[in-house]
């Protein structure tokens, strides 16, 4: 028969086990915004491996940053050579067998530094976030834990961290059907005392091909109003960033009355905090020159479907299914 | 042999609610035949109703009536229990013997009803999880950011097919990699700002750059 002193320990276990539940998803998103730090604050080399559903490759590391400046450089070490150098906002991908180098500045207005997602709190409605047995990647020791979807609409996500650094060592994005869809992860792993030389000149190669790939984005509008809305958006997805791309002869046609400019591209941004998909609204130039339909690349889905004059291609890193409902449910705003 | 009878007739009710069933089967196939029948029909509408995300308020009315006869027969139960006891303690107060009312006797009588309580309860948050995970899992996400319900669900069957047509983007499909680069490009540019994976989206961005 329970006594009173059971029943006050029943009652007291609950109590702590809930507050037990609170204090370790806490400890989960300090952990989750340390490594958001890790990475961008640490010189290191090493090689990981990445898999897209079931292609494999092997990539070189070497991530150098100071007070000034973030390089790193990224080597494939499977077939054909190639390589791409990132210097604070310019990003150089040379494919030597080809005597080919491409350069691209990123957008000034995006930040280089990756940032925390405003609503990383409330990533335990939408996933549960297990703690899993300590393990051992690349001879570092990592604390494991993962965040499982609470539905079908997002990928579940298998963390590896650093238990010294912070750093990522491994991540698995797990489908729906329990299957990994994509995964990188260290196999070596070096942290480096003292930054690694830049040691790239672009003047090494200036017997390659050059090609510049300047942004063709002759104006870009960040946070404007939009005429369009998702009308089937998976639980916790919010609107993060809304950018409307016009073209210049949109913009240099002085007899075309301003009220009348449209911009050619609409891009939306929705992300529940850990997943994104980017949204495009455009006008519609013909069947052969859109995606048409769902198309995949491991993680990452796209669909694309026409809407009256209009084109919409939805692409995220969420399952087909969330890609094509968005596409499908998207309306212009009365 | 009776169990395949019984097999046959699930496939022409699952049939007819699937409206599949040829109109002359429909005219054959007598419903109102067999109780078992009915019970099944019902049975299949409660699940195709739960995978579509349609529960309608009538199905929660149910849940909540059977948690309430739940209560209700805990109640009865324990108030029996507890007349039985107060009889018992009568008889013997009339019978003049000595009674002491034990620190169990009393404890009971207390533990019992909140058992029953804490029981029902316990069903009771049983039953809303359930139909809460039908409703996250299978059923109607709400969109945080929308007034509109969102029927996601109906598009699952649809998307299964988008899923076996898909095609996949690598060098060998060197049209619909033209097609979706600009767009996959510029999700992935926005995707290496995400810092919680880590490298992971900047890789993801790089290796689909260098591969095509």
């Amino acid at each position: 028969m329970p006594s009173r002193s059971h029943i006050l320990a029943i009652f007291v276990a609950l109590c702590l086990s809930l507050l037990s539940t609170n204090s370790f998803a806490a400890d989960l998103f300090d952990m989750l915004k340390r490594m958001s730090e890790a990475d961008q604050q640490q010189n290191y080399q090493g090689i990981f491996i990445l898999r897209k559903s079931d292609k494999l490759s092997t990539m070189r590391v070497t991530h150098g940053i100071d007070d000034n400046d973030v390089w790193e450089s990224l080597e494939a070490l499977d077939g054909e050579p190639r390589k791409v150098v990132r210097h604070n906002d310019q990003v150089i991908s040379i494919f030597p067998e080809r005597k080919l180098v491409i350069v691209r500045r990123s957008d000034n207005k995006q930040s280089l530094h990756p940032k925390l997602p405003e609503n990383i709190d409330q990533l335990d409605l939408f996933y549960t976030i297990n703690r899993r047995e300590n393990d051992r990647i690349a001879n570092h020791q990592a604390l494991v834990f993962d965040l499982i979807p609470k539905d079908q609409y997002r990928y579940g996500y298998q963390y590896w961290v650093d238990k010294n650094t912070g750093m990522l060592l491994r991540c698995d994005l797990i489908s729906e059907n329990r299957t990994v869809v994509e995964q990188m992860m260290f196999t070596s792993l070096e942290y480096l005392k003292e930054p690694p030389s830049q040691m790239f000149e672009l003047q090494q190669f200036e017997t390659f091909n050059q090609q510049v790939l300047d942004e063709p984005v002759v104006d870009a509008q960040y946070g404007a109003d939009i005429a369009w809305t998702v009308n089937i958006l998976p639980k916790g997805f919010v609107l993060t960033q809304n950018t409307m791309r016009y073209s210049r002869s949109a913009i240099t046609d002085t007899n075309a009355p301003q009220e009348n400019i449209q911009p050619d591209l609409l891009h939306m941004v929705y992300s529940d905090g850990l997943a994104s998909v980017s949204v495009f609204v455009e006008k519609y130039q013909g069947d052969d020159k859109h995606l048409q339909g769902a198309s995949t690349m491991g993680a990452v889905n796209a669909y694309g479907h026409s809407l009256g004059d209009y084109f919409v291609t939805v692409v995220g890193e969420v399952p087909l299914k969330t890609v094509q409902a968005m596409a499908q449910s998207i309306s212009k705003v009365p | 042999m009776r169990g395949m009878v019984m097999s046959k007739r699930k496939e022409k009710i699952s049939a007819f609610l699937d409206n599949d069933m040829h109109r002359d089967e429909l005219m054959s196939f007598s419903l109102s035949a067999e109780t078992e029948d009915a019970k099944t029909v019902q049975h299949y509408q409660m699940i195709g109703d739960a995978l579509r995300g349609e529960m309608s308020d009538a199905s929660f009315v149910d849940v909540s009536l059977a948690v309430r006869e739940a209560l209700a027969g805990e109640n009865i139960a324990d108030s029996n229990h507890v007349n039985q006891r107060m009889n018992q303690q009568t008889t013997a107060s009339a019978n003049k013997a000595d009674h002491v009312v034990s620190p169990t006797w009393d404890l009971s009588a207390w533990f019992r009803p909140v058992a029953g309580m804490a029981f029902a309860v316990l069903v009771a948050v049983v039953m809303v999880m359930t139909v809460s995970e039908q409703d996250t899992g299978t059923a109607t996400p709400v969109a945080a950011n929308t007034d509109k319900q969102p029927v996601i669900q109906s598009t699952t069957v649809a998307a299964d097919d988008a899923v076996k047509n898909s095609k996949t983007l690598n060098a060998n499909n060197v049209e619909t990699n033209q097609k979706a680069d600009p767009y996959i490009n510029q999700h992935l540019e926005y995707a290496t700002q995400d810092a919680l994976q880590g490298r992971l989206p900047y890789v993801r961005a790089v290796s689909f750059e260098t591969e095509k």
